[in-house]
Formats: structure tokens, C-alpha cells, sequence
């Protein structure tokens, strides 16, 4: 029988090119509102571009657009390699990118007008998030659709965390979002006051869970190995950490509201359960890394593994950082200051952004119809623009907050406070120039890839790439259930 | 290979599915449900009244102008924190705030208790020119807020809206929202709301005592 | 805040309970050794996804 099924990557190829615009635009947006803190006439006193009404288009535009289009792009990408089916229902797959890009630009645009809910996460108003669950649903229609068609017996392990990635966020972005609308530009949560807050820090723990980690985890379960060209250190010890991760996260949450009006023992429980979730995280990173055993020399040759491997590294440090915070008394300390802001980018610029990076630098060559990137030298220098402005940003904020946290706590001898709030602001102001200046560098990283990506993608812009074949396996006598045949 | 009833799990897509989507309803449940039936158990204290017509302008104008991202109002049962803000926040001081503003960062100080610390003229000087007033502060001006009068119609729809979610708001209070905010701007609502945090939703029993409190 | 009912102790304390077997369960279940033939196939599946495969297979075909 002739085959004549292909994977369908143009749907893969738009999401790549989103994700590498809204990347810069996302980050664009952090750039200058890092130098708003700094040299706060940049707000112009123009609404729009106000710090406080720019930050959830920063939020926003790097987790859910960028963050988002990647994760849409490799899921896609993943789940028909990993099943050798072509995705199911092609034309709701292009309706989930351009839905997706429609959700991202109403939202960026909305939301510098005033128009949220002040959830953070998940500002957008009532009808942007109503089309989000719309969206969302068919993202869920298409991904389970290509695993029932799919001709290999097992889901591969990475598209278990893509499953739960879409069933945790869509239950998340529902239950956080019900509320009564006014009017178009005003709606009220049905949750008030402290229930308000537990359900919001159990959605913004959870998109943390589910989308920043579930999600990159199964990004980082197919193209590490890819990458490294040899299987998973331990697949079995890969699905236990799925079960335990999945179900330890969710209790975390309370973590958020030490110290609150929240009741004590949800608080206890919730550092009970964020110093459990040490294993599975651990664990997981620890199987990423030992994939590389005996495939290190590649991190001379391929940036695209050494972003993969930083990356890796970062999961670890920071969700070992994030337990740690969890303790009562080391929160105590870091809440409400910068440190919590180094903690959430050594987790986004470490490690969501660097597999992500990785991942596209991977994926791209492939699904461009080209035998490598347009430019190694333009990979390394992203990786070393990166890891600069990393470093430079993580360590500013760290440097920022435990100053804070100190003077914030610091008493004379007579018990009176030693330092006015003013004080620490003005003690960390050099902390925000090195932030903004890491910003600056890791802006610059993405633009070298966009460059990178645009010359990579000639082949593709004049319409000359091929598709490629499904490898249609041969059948295994009694295999349940019978691989399909080829789609004419 | 002998078909095994654990396998079923990782050969078929919808039951992967729903059992995915129960162990992540675990930790919620066993979270949220016993916090939510409990709310319903917690009324609010005497003294705490919904907020009046001007100051709930004033609420939303805080929240469309994204000052909780820079500013909590969450004063933490910790000595530093009760020395420096006031008395420790408790649940029943947000009843009525929807959304919640508990914020998660401070990158100004904490506002629970702001209330009555400054007057009502540094407050609208301070929100129009920050830096005349705190010369090293790093906060944006709002001065597009004197410029913009309250809409009485939309007060109204507000309030209607919050009453079907269960605030008490009377029909006469509702009637009578367009008087209270006549001629005010945006700036004086936010100025009103700021004035009465940590007043106007204080628990009559620890206003006796609002001197601080520890842990 | 009122003192909460202790029935939702024990619920909680019985779902971790119930998480903590199923927990074990699975662990038992991914190191049975008749699982190992699959999970060594599966494990192959990223580097499946080679351009010379595919050269490979048309060549085969046709």
C-alpha cells in the first residue's frame, strides 16, 4: 500500500512563527516596564503605557502567548511523531491557532485599557476568557482526536503531560473565571474576599503547575531525548513522577497566603505538600539530565542541547527554591519582595524559556524542511545572551528582595522599626538597572533567534518544502487496537 | 502480550484523560470545598457595611488602574509587619471585595490601613504627582483621573449586579447612588475608597483596640 | 473565624491517604518486569523522527 498520509506541520510552523513574535513582543513589554521601576517618567503619565496597567501585557504575553503558541506548536508537533498519525481534524487545529492569536491580541489590547479582573494570571475580562474556553476545548478536541488515531499501541509519556496540561488549565481557567458581568468592560468574580483568594492562588499556583511545568515537561520528555539522541534515562521512573507531580501540585496552592487571614491549617497543608512536591520535580529533572549520560560531548556541538541542559538545571534550582519558600518562616522573609520576582524568572527565563528555545531550535530545522538552523554561531550567541541576562536579572532580584526582606524586618534595639518602607526602595534601585540591563540582553537573545528562525524558514516562505510522510508502522499480530491505514 | 487491566490506561486516550482529571481535582476539593462551605457560615461582622456608591467607584477604579500589583492589602499576623501597618488583616475584612486585593508584591507599602494616615489633599496630590510629594518614589502619576466624571447609570448597574452575587445593597441605596457621586471625579472616588480602608471595614469590636495587636 | 468542622480533617487525611496507595500502586505497577518490553519501544519514539528515515522509506516504496 502506498503511503500516502503526512504529518500535518503547517499548523506547527504558524505556532513557531507566533510564539517567536510574541516572544519579543512579550518581553519587549517587560523591558520597559523593568525600566518604568527605574526611571518611573517613563510612564509619561499616558495611560496606557503605565506600569501598573503594562504588567499583565507583559504577564500575559509571555505565558500565555508565547509560552502558549510554543506549547500549541510542540504539542502538535509531538503528538503526531510520537503516534505516526497525522493530526485529526485539521481544519479545527487551524481554527485553534487563529482563535488562539485572536484571544492574545484582544487581550493585549484590552488590557492597557483598563479592561480586567485583576487575577493576575488571568486579567483578560469575561468574554476573552469565554472564547478562551472555547478555544481551549477544541485545543483539547484536536490533541485527544490525533491520540485515538494514533498507530503505536502506548501514549508516549510525553503526551500524558500534554494531556494534563489541557484537562488542568481548562479546569483551572473555568473555575477561577465565573463571574457575573455588568457590561462589556466590567464583570464581578462570584467568589469574594478569602474564597476569592484561595480559588485565585489555587488557579495561579496551578497555571504554574499545569502550564509553565506540565506543559514544558512534556516539551522537554520528547526533545531532550531527541536531542540527545538516546531514550529517556528511566521511562518507567517517568510515569511515576507524572501521577505523583499531577496530583501533589493542585494541594500546593496555599503556599501563596502565608501569614494571611487564610485559615491556619490550609496553610500548614499547603507547605506540607510543596515540601512533597521536592520528589517529583526533582525527579523529573533528574531524568531529563541522566538522558544526557553518554551524549555530553554534544553540548559542544549543539546549542540546542546546552539550552536544554541549562534549562534543566534551572528546573531543578528553582523548584527547590520554591519549596523552600514555602516554609512559613523562610516566607516570611521572601513574600511580597523582589525575591519572589527572581524566584518566577529563574523559573521562566531558566527553565521554561531555555526548553522552550531548545525545543523550537529542534523542532525548527524540521518542520521547515531544512537539515539544520540557517546559523549555529547565531544559536550559540543566543545561549550566551540568555544565560547573561538570566544571571544578571536572577541575581539583581535575589540581591533585591532578601535587602528588602531584611530591612523590611530589621528593629532597633528599643523594638522600633528601623528602616521607613522608602528606604528600601531607595536601597534597591541599583538592583533595578541590572535587572532591566538582563532584560535588555535576553530581548536581544530573542531577536538573534527571530533572525535565525527567518533565514531558516526561506525554504518554507517560497513554498518549497515537501511533507513528511507518516512512517506507517507494520502491524503487530493481535495489536489492540489495529493501526489505521493510511488517510487517503 | 496479555491484555492487563493496568495497561488500559496508557492505551486509551479518554481513560487517561479522566483520570487525570481526578487526581487534579483532589487537592482542590480537599482545599477549596471546606473553605467554601465554611464562607457561607462566615457573615460579615457589625460595622462592615458593602461600599457605599463612591467608594465602590473608588474600588474599581483601583482595580482597572492595576494598583494591586505594586500594593497589598494583606497586613500579615508578623510583629514587623503589625508595627509598621497596623493591626493584622482578618478574614472578614474582605466580605465584600470582589475581586479579592490581597496583592502579592510591594513594591509600595501595604494599604489595609491606609486610611486616615494622610489627608485627603496629600492623597490627591500624591496620585497626580507622586514624585512632588515623595521625591525618590518610583510610583506613575495618575492625573487622568481628575479628568474623568463618574457615570451615575453605571454605578447603578454595579451595584445591581453585586446584589444579585448576595452584597446587601437596598433598593434605596441603589436609587439614591446618583446623588452621592454627583459632580465627583474618578480621582475623588479612589481618594474616597483609600480613606476608608481599614475604617470603614474594620470589625466594630477591634476598632476598640486597633492599636496593633500581636500575633 | 469560627473553628471549622472536623469532618473536613478527615477528609483530607482519608484522600492522602487514598493518594499515598495509589501512589505506591503505580510505583509497583511502571517496575513489573513484563512491562519492560514496551517501555523500551516507547522510549525510541523521538528518535524515530529523522530526515533519513523518511529517504529510507520512499526509497522502499518505490
Amino acid at each position: 500500500m502506498p503511503n500516502t498520509e503526512y504529518y500535518n506541520d503547517k499548523v506547527v510552523r504558524q505556532f513557531l512563527l507566533a510564539a517567536a513574535v510574541w516572544g519579543i513582543i512579550g518581553m519587549s513589554v517587560g523591558v520597559y516596564i523593568a525600566a518604568e521601576l527605574m526611571w518611573p517618567a517613563l510612564n509619561f503619565d499616558i495611560p496606557w503605557i503605565t506600569f501598573s496597567r503594562l504588567r499583565p501585557d507583559h504577564t500575559f504575553g509571555v505565558i500565555f502567548a508565547f509560552g502558549g503558541s510554543a506549547l500549541m506548536g510542540t504539542c502538535y508537533y509531538v503528538v503526531q511523531r510520537t503516534g505516526h498519525a497525522r493530526l485529526a481534524l485539521g481544519k479545527l487545529a487551524g481554527f485553534t491557532f487563529w482563535g488562539w492569536q485572536l484571544i492574545c491580541v484582544l487581550a493585549m489590547v484590552s488590557m492597557p485599557l483598563g479592561l480586567t479582573t485583576s487575577k493576575e494570571y488571568a486579567e483578560p475580562e469575561w468574554w476573552i476568557a469565554l472564547l478562551t474556553a472555547v478555544v481551549w476545548v477544541s485545543f483539547g478536541t484536536v490533541f485527544f482526536a490525533s491520540l485515538a488515531r494514533r498507530r503505536i499501541k502506548h501514549i508516549y509519556v510525553a503526551n500524558w503531560y500534554y494531556g494534563a496540561f489541557i484537562i488542568a488549565v481548562g479546569l483551572l481557567h473555568i473555575v477561577n473565571h465565573l463571574s457575573l458581568p455588568v457590561s462589556w468592560t466590567k464583570s464581578y468574580p462570584i467568589y469574594s474576599g478569602v474564597v476569592d483568594a484561595m480559588v485565585q492562588w489555587w488557579y495561579g499556583h496551578n497555571a504554574v503547575a499545569f502550564f509553565l511545568t506540565a506543559g514544558f515537561l512534556g516539551m522537554m520528555y520528547y526533545f531532550v531525548p531527541r536531542q540527545a539522541q538516546q531514550p529517556l534515562w528511566s521511562y518507567r521512573f517517568s510515569i511515576v513522577n507524572f501521577w505523583a507531580l499531577i496530583s501533589v501540585y493542585m494541594w500546593a496552592g496555599a503556599h501563596h497566603l502565608m501569614y494571611t487571614a487564610l485559615p491556619d491549617w490550609v496553610q500548614s497543608v499547603g507547605m506540607a505538600f510543596s515540601l512533597i512536591l521536592l520528589m517529583p520535580s526533582l525527579g523529573s529533572a533528574a531524568n531529563g539530565l541522566l538522558t544526557f549520560n553518554g551524549s555530553w560531548w554534544r553540548l559542544k556541538t549543539d546549542p540546542a542541547a546546552k539550552f536544554m541542559v541549562m534549562s534543566l538545571v534551572f528546573y531543578a534550582a528553582s523548584t527547590f527554591e520554591g519549596s523552600m519558600m514555602a516554609i512559613k518562616t523562610v516566607n516570611s522573609l521572601t513574600h511580597y519582595t523582589d525575591w519572589t520576582i527572581a524566584h518566577v524568572h529563574s523559573g521562566s527565563l531558566g527553565w521554561v524559556a531555555m526548553i522552550t528555545i531548545g525545543s523550537l531550535y529542534a523542532m525548527a530545522p524540521r518542520a521547515l524542511g531544512r537539515p539544520e538552523m540557517y546559523s549555529r554561531s547565531g544559536m550559540e550567541l543566543h545561549f550566551w545572551l540568555h544565560m547573561t541576562g538570566t544571571l544578571l536579572y536572577v541575581g539583581s532580584m535575589w540581591t533585591a528582595g532578601a535587602t528588602e526582606g531584611l530591612m523590611w524586618r530589621a528593629t532597633n534595639p528599643d523594638g522600633a522599626l528601623t528602616y521607613g518602607f522608602l528606604d528600601s526602595l531607595i536601597a534597591i534601585k541599583p538592583m533595578y538597572l541590572i535587572r532591566w540591563l538582563g532584560g535588555v540582553f535576553i530581548l536581544s537573545g530573542m531577536w538573534v533567534m527571530a533572525w535565525n528562525l527567518w533565514y531558516t524558514a526561506a525554504d518554507a516562505r517560497a513554498r518549497l518544502i515537501k511533507p513528511i510522510p507518516v512512517p506507517i508502522p507494520e502491524p503487530v499480530p493481535h495489536q489492540v487496537p489495529a493501526p489505521l491505514p493510511a488517510a487517503g | 502480550m496479555a491484555y492487563k487491566h493496568f495497561e488500559a490506561i496508557e492505551k486509551h486516550a479518554g481513560l487517561l484523560g479522566i483520570l487525570i482529571a481526578i487526581m487534579v481535582s483532589l487537592g482542590g476539593l480537599a482545599e477549596i470545598t471546606p473553605l467554601f462551605v465554611e464562607a457561607h457560615t462566615l457573615k460579615a461582622p457589625p460595622g462592615v457595611h458593602p461600599y457605599d456608591p463612591l467608594r465602590l467607584m473608588g474600588k474599581d477604579v483601583y482595580v482597572r488602574e492595576g494598583c494591586y500589583l505594586c500594593h497589598s492589602q494583606m497586613i500579615r499576623a508578623l510583629r514587623f509587619e503589625t508595627q509598621r501597618y497596623g493591626h493584622f488583616s482578618t478574614a472578614a475584612e474582605s466580605v465584600y471585595d470582589r475581586p479579592f486585593q490581597w496583592g502579592s508584591k510591594r513594591t509600595g507599602p501595604d494599604l489595609a490601613r491606609v486610611g486616615g494616615k494622610y489627608s485627603d489633599d496629600w492623597q490627591r496630590m500624591h496620585l497626580m504627582h507622586p514624585r512632588q510629594v515623595v521625591p525618590q518614589s518610583n510610583m506613575p502619576g495618575y492625573p487622568w483621573l481628575a479628568e474623568k466624571k463618574l457615570d451615575a447609570a453605571d454605578i447603578q448597574a454595579r451595584m445591581r449586579t453585586l446584589r444579585r452575587l448576595g452584597d446587601p445593597y437596598s433598593d434605596a441605596e441603589i436609587a439614591s447612588a446618583p446623588a452621592a457621586v454627583a459632580d465627583k471625579t474618578e480621582l475623588d472616588a479612589l481618594i474616597a475608597y483609600l480613606q476608608g480602608l481599614g475604617i470603614k471595614n474594620e470589625p466594630t469590636s477591634m476598632a476598640a483596640s486597633s492599636d496593633g495587636g500581636a500575633p | 473565624m469560627t473553628p471549622m468542622s472536623p469532618v473536613w480533617g478527615y477528609l483530607t487525611g482519608a484522600i492522602i491517604l487514598l493518594m499515598m496507595f495509589t501512589f505506591i500502586g503505580i510505583w509497583i505497577w511502571a517496575w513489573r518486569k513484563h512491562h519492560q518490553s514496551s517501555f523500551q519501544r516507547m522510549a525510541q519514539l523521538p528518535m524515530e523522527d529523522e530526515p533519513e528515515a523518511d529517504v529510507d522509506m520512499q526509497e522502499n516504496r518505490r
